[in-house]
């Protein structure tokens, strides 16, 4: 069998440039000095999502949406990222596929009032949690991810626009940079870790001086008022790296984007040891590339015998 | 009107590990009937797990986990501070499902080490009494490590555990862990594959005259044939192993190992989709059986000669706490008001992480145990006279099955200034497969101030009360974190990273962000019902025809993982329901 990873021809189902750009994330085991990034090359990206099709997002809000994860992941034709990956369709999918959490979430009430230090104590028979505290015990707010991102939304353009005068998705990149660094400094803020004391983008670029950064962040805090701009960030940040990173079966990570990027041949049903010292030279592949198991482990056991329920194991 | 079923003799709460257990144990040689109410579904190995290779499922979105909406626990880190639910998954992740947490497991299988069963002992003759502080409540198990060998030996070949066994009979072997206690017989099979970054932190290790060892493993690393004749495939190490179930059974569980023979016998039943609301008890205190709700929401009664809690730590501390009636007006085991005290964590935390820049190491590989570690400063392995704590940690090199996604959240921190934007970007393309840690399991002593009860505030889908954690590290552990932090940071350094990041102090505990899913403690066992809730074979003092499985039976949590001694503990118990329990039902086993 030839080996797969010098095949001439780009699989069926992938595109040349997702082929390339695994071929080259396997060159990274041997040249090391050569990332899977500058080795990738190929014809430019030419995805097309039709925004607010059939989705909970609408095109104002998908455009908002995709210029946010195109600065949590920014990449470009050559070098994707999360816009090349097409995460926001992740995003908005996952929107409209759950009312509430994907994740299994416990939300009986009561939920929590939040104590600020210098404030009055909370409404009498309230739960209160003095604020510096709150992270410690993860989500508490009972606010939704559908109502997160259309209610966060048009705050982020609001706080964009008392900044730079121009909503969130027409602003120049290290403007976007800037508001999303403060919004990163909330959240961090809030998990007792002090804001890195800048509000430059995160290549380092300053766009104001250190002692602007708290200032900025009591702006946002205002402006967004009763969504939490930390976790509004922590929100985007997390479905971002969820659609740039999960197996494309979830509609993101278009063309494998995201593991080629880091040199990560998907979904493999086995390695051998030798592998796993030496590396592989595996084509990256998601799960719906990935071939039925053998069921037979060479003994000729049928398949329905494998696939025995026990008896004895039934609804109650 | 529940309808109520035939009486049989054992019925469980949990179709779990410990339920498969006893009944794979009692059910061949007698003639009994065991139950097993279980609230999540079924799922079998083919095809359940054939095609499971899914992050987002599985580690985003909790596939396999207790479902949160129905059931959670609040916490509060003392006292005087409020008590919140866990809304979504942070610190622990115990699962559902017909096998139990065991199914998802990571499978590291941990013989705890002599000194461990007799921790108040060793550490006041050692040291002396004043060495133990005040507040804290350890105190030594009610068996030794000599009365569990026998049911570790079986329980590792039972398992096939893979391993290089560093103690045989009191002869310390080459290449094992020379700290553990005396075993009758070597691993049933070698250990698994090693993995590049494992095969440096040996080798540095070892220039610092420390003893690596690598991790036995619940994992086959051949094929092997247990006793019950299942016959079992080896690791394929895809790299899908903690959070997943794997699909050629090479990773012992329930499913491969105990469910065949018990359910074999036609004697053994899983009611899936079930849901315990409650053990009912007679006038005089003894338990009659359980009450559930199946999956069309029908109350159903299950009588039972026997009712074992078998369900995660605290579900177990809490089926007892909310078994209250006018024989147990605070709940079944608390009449003594003993549950829920002792309960404790495992402090797991990455002290040291560096970079190899350039360097792969092919960590999506493998599975959570193709890592060796290193036991020089794990309980009192190492002379603690100088030192200002008691206690220690397992310490590890970073294994496999890393996930992209996964390291999303985190990988990098410490290392790049924020985790997103265009220098995260190129840092994570670039250092994904060449960030790699040392890692620890620490131990968690018990404290009077860390204990379980019922949440005044908080309910579940039945309308029943979560259980509700105080818990939070002492001094002691933040002493110990120090210090081992710093062993941690001299072994990452001999390995040479380009760059590296420590975490020298403990950071204070947090319910939001996964550690351990090894809870345990709340139901502890003892030699005495006034420090204890039950004896040494998990019978409840007060109510005898009741019995505790699992972690919540462990007096302290020392640093190794839980699962291969609650296991041998269950095999001892199985056995003593099955020889001699039923000589005189009710009655305490001596």
């Amino acid at each position: 069998m030839p080996d797969p990873a010098v095949q001439a021809v780009a699989p069926e189902g992938i595109t040349r440039r997702a082929f390339i750009g695994a071929g080259s994330a396997l060159g990274g085991l041997m040249l090391v000095a050569c990332t899977s990034d500058t080795l990738t090359v190929g014809p430019e990206h030419n995805h097309v999502h039709a925004p607010g099709e059939s989705g909970y997002l609408t095109g104002e809000e998908m455009r908002t949406v995709d210029a946010i994860t195109a600065r949590i992941v920014p990449g470009d034709d050559m070098d994707p990222g999360a816009r090349q990956a097409n995460v926001v369709a992740y995003i908005d999918a996952k929107l409209a596929s759950f009312e509430g959490f994907a994740e299994p979430s416990y939300l009986s009430g009561p939920f929590v009032d939040v104590i600020r230090s210098g404030s009055a104590a909370a409404m009498p028979g309230a739960i209160a949690v003095a604020e510096d505290q709150l992270y410690r015990y993860g989500y508490q707010s009972g606010v939704l991810p559908q109502e997160m991102y259309r209610r966060g939304i048009p705050k982020l353009d609001e706080y964009s626009r008392s900044r730079f005068d121009s909503a969130f998705a027409d602003l120049a990149e290290d403007q976007q940079d800037a508001i999303l660094t403060v919004l990163d400094d909330i959240q961090q803020a809030s998990e007792g870790q002090s804001a890195r004391g800048q509000t430059g983008s995160p290549s380092g670029q300053q766009q104001g001086g250190g002692s602007q950064n708290s200032g900025e962040m009591d702006a946002a805090r205002a402006i967004f008022a009763d969504i939490d701009a930390g976790a509004f960030f922590s929100t985007l940040r997390a479905d971002t790296m969820e659609g740039m990173f999960s197996d494309p079966l979830h509609r993101g990570n278009e063309d494998m984007a995201g593991w080629i990027l880091v040199g990560y041949p998907g979904i493999q049903r086995a390695y051998s040891p030798t592998e796993m010292l030496r590396g592989t030279r595996r084509r990256t592949q998601s799960i719906e590339s990935l071939p039925e198991m053998n069921t037979d482990r060479g003994d000729g056991i049928p398949l329905e015998a494998l696939q025995r329920q026990l008896p004895g194991v039934r609804e109650g | 009107m529940a309808t109520e079923h035939e009486r049989v003799e054992i019925v469980t709460i949990g179709g779990g590990a410990t339920a498969a257990m006893l009944a794979a144990l009692i059910l061949p040689e007698t003639s009994h009937r065991v139950v097993s109410i279980e609230q999540g579904d079924d799922r079998w190995t083919y095809p359940d797990f054939g095609h499971n290779h899914d992050a987002l499922a599985h580690e985003s979105r909790y596939a396999m986990m207790q479902d949160l909406s129905q059931v959670s626990w609040t916490w509060r880190p003392d006292a005087n501070s409020p008590a919140l639910p866990m809304r979504q998954y942070g610190s622990f992740n115990p699962g559902q499902g017909l096998g139990g947490s065991m199914v998802h497991w990571t499978a590291l299988s941990w013989r705890f080490a002599p000194e461990t069963f007799e921790y108040r002992t060793h550490y006041t003759e050692r040291y002396g009494a004043d060495r133990i502080p005040d507040e804290m409540t350890v105190q030594d198990w009610p068996i030794s490590y000599d009365d569990l060998e026998p049911y570790y030996d079986t329980v590792e070949y039972d398992m096939g555990i893979s391993g290089q066994a560093g103690n045989l009979g009191g002869t310390i072997i080459p290449g094992g862990n020379p700290f553990e206690g005396p075993r009758s017989r070597p691993y049933p099979n070698p250990p698994l594959a090693e993995s590049a970054f494992g095969q440096m932190f040996s080798a540095a290790t070892k220039k610092l005259g420390l003893h690596p060892f690598p991790t036995p493993a619940g994992i086959l690393s051949r094929g092997y044939t247990d006793r019950f004749g299942n016959n079992r495939a080896a690791c394929l190490y895809c790299g899908f192993c903690t959070r997943y179930g794997c699909e050629v059974g090479a990773k012992t569980s329930p499913i491969t190992t105990w469910l065949p023979p018990a359910l074999e016998t036609g004697r053994y039943e899983v009611r899936t989709r079930s849901h315990v609301i409650g053990i009912e008890t007679a006038p005089d205190g003894t338990a009659t059986g359980v009450r559930y709700v199946n999956a069309d929401g029908e109350e159903h009664f299950q009588p039972a000669d026997i009712v074992v809690s078998s369900s995660y730590t605290l579900e177990n501390i809490r089926n007892l706490l909310l078994a209250r009636s006018d024989a147990h007006p605070d709940g079944i085991g608390n009449d003594r008001g003993m549950v829920g005290k002792n309960y404790t964590y495992q402090m797991s935390q990455t002290p040291a992480k560096g970079v190899w820049e350039g360097r792969r190491f092919h960590f999506y590989m493998g599975n959570g145990c193709t890592a060796p570690q290193v036991f020089d400063y794990d309980s009192d392995h190492f002379d603690h006279s100088d030192l200002d704590f008691i206690g220690g940690a397992r310490i590890f090199a970073s294994a496999g099955q890393r996930q992209p996604l996964e390291s999303a959240n985190g990988l990098l921190e410490g290392l790049t200034d924020r985790q997103w934007g265009a220098d995260w970007k190129a840092s994570f393309a670039q250092n994904w497969d060449s960030v790699g840690s040392v890692g620890i399991n620490g131990e968690s002593p018990a404290y009077a101030g860390n204990f379980c009860d019922l949440d005044p505030n908080y309910k579940d889908a039945w309308g029943r009360p979560l259980l509700r954690i105080t818990f939070g590290w002492r001094e002691n552990e933040r002493r110990m974190y120090r210090f081992i932090a710093e062993r941690c940071a001299e072994m990452l350094d001999a390995m040479g990273p380009d760059r590296a990041t420590y975490t020298r102090e403990l950071p204070d505990y947090r319910y939001d962000v996964y550690q351990s899913t090894h809870a345990t403690g709340g139901c502890i066992m003892g030699n005495d019902p006034g420090d204890s809730v039950t004896n040494s074979y998990g019978q409840v003092w007060d109510t005898p025809n009741v019995f505790v499985t699992g972690a919540a039976l462990y007096p302290q949590n020392p640093s190794p993982n839980p699962t291969l001694t609650l296991a041998a503990l269950a095999y001892r118990t199985a056995e003593a329901i099955r020889d001699r329990y039923f000589d005189a039902p009710g009655e305490l086993l001596s």
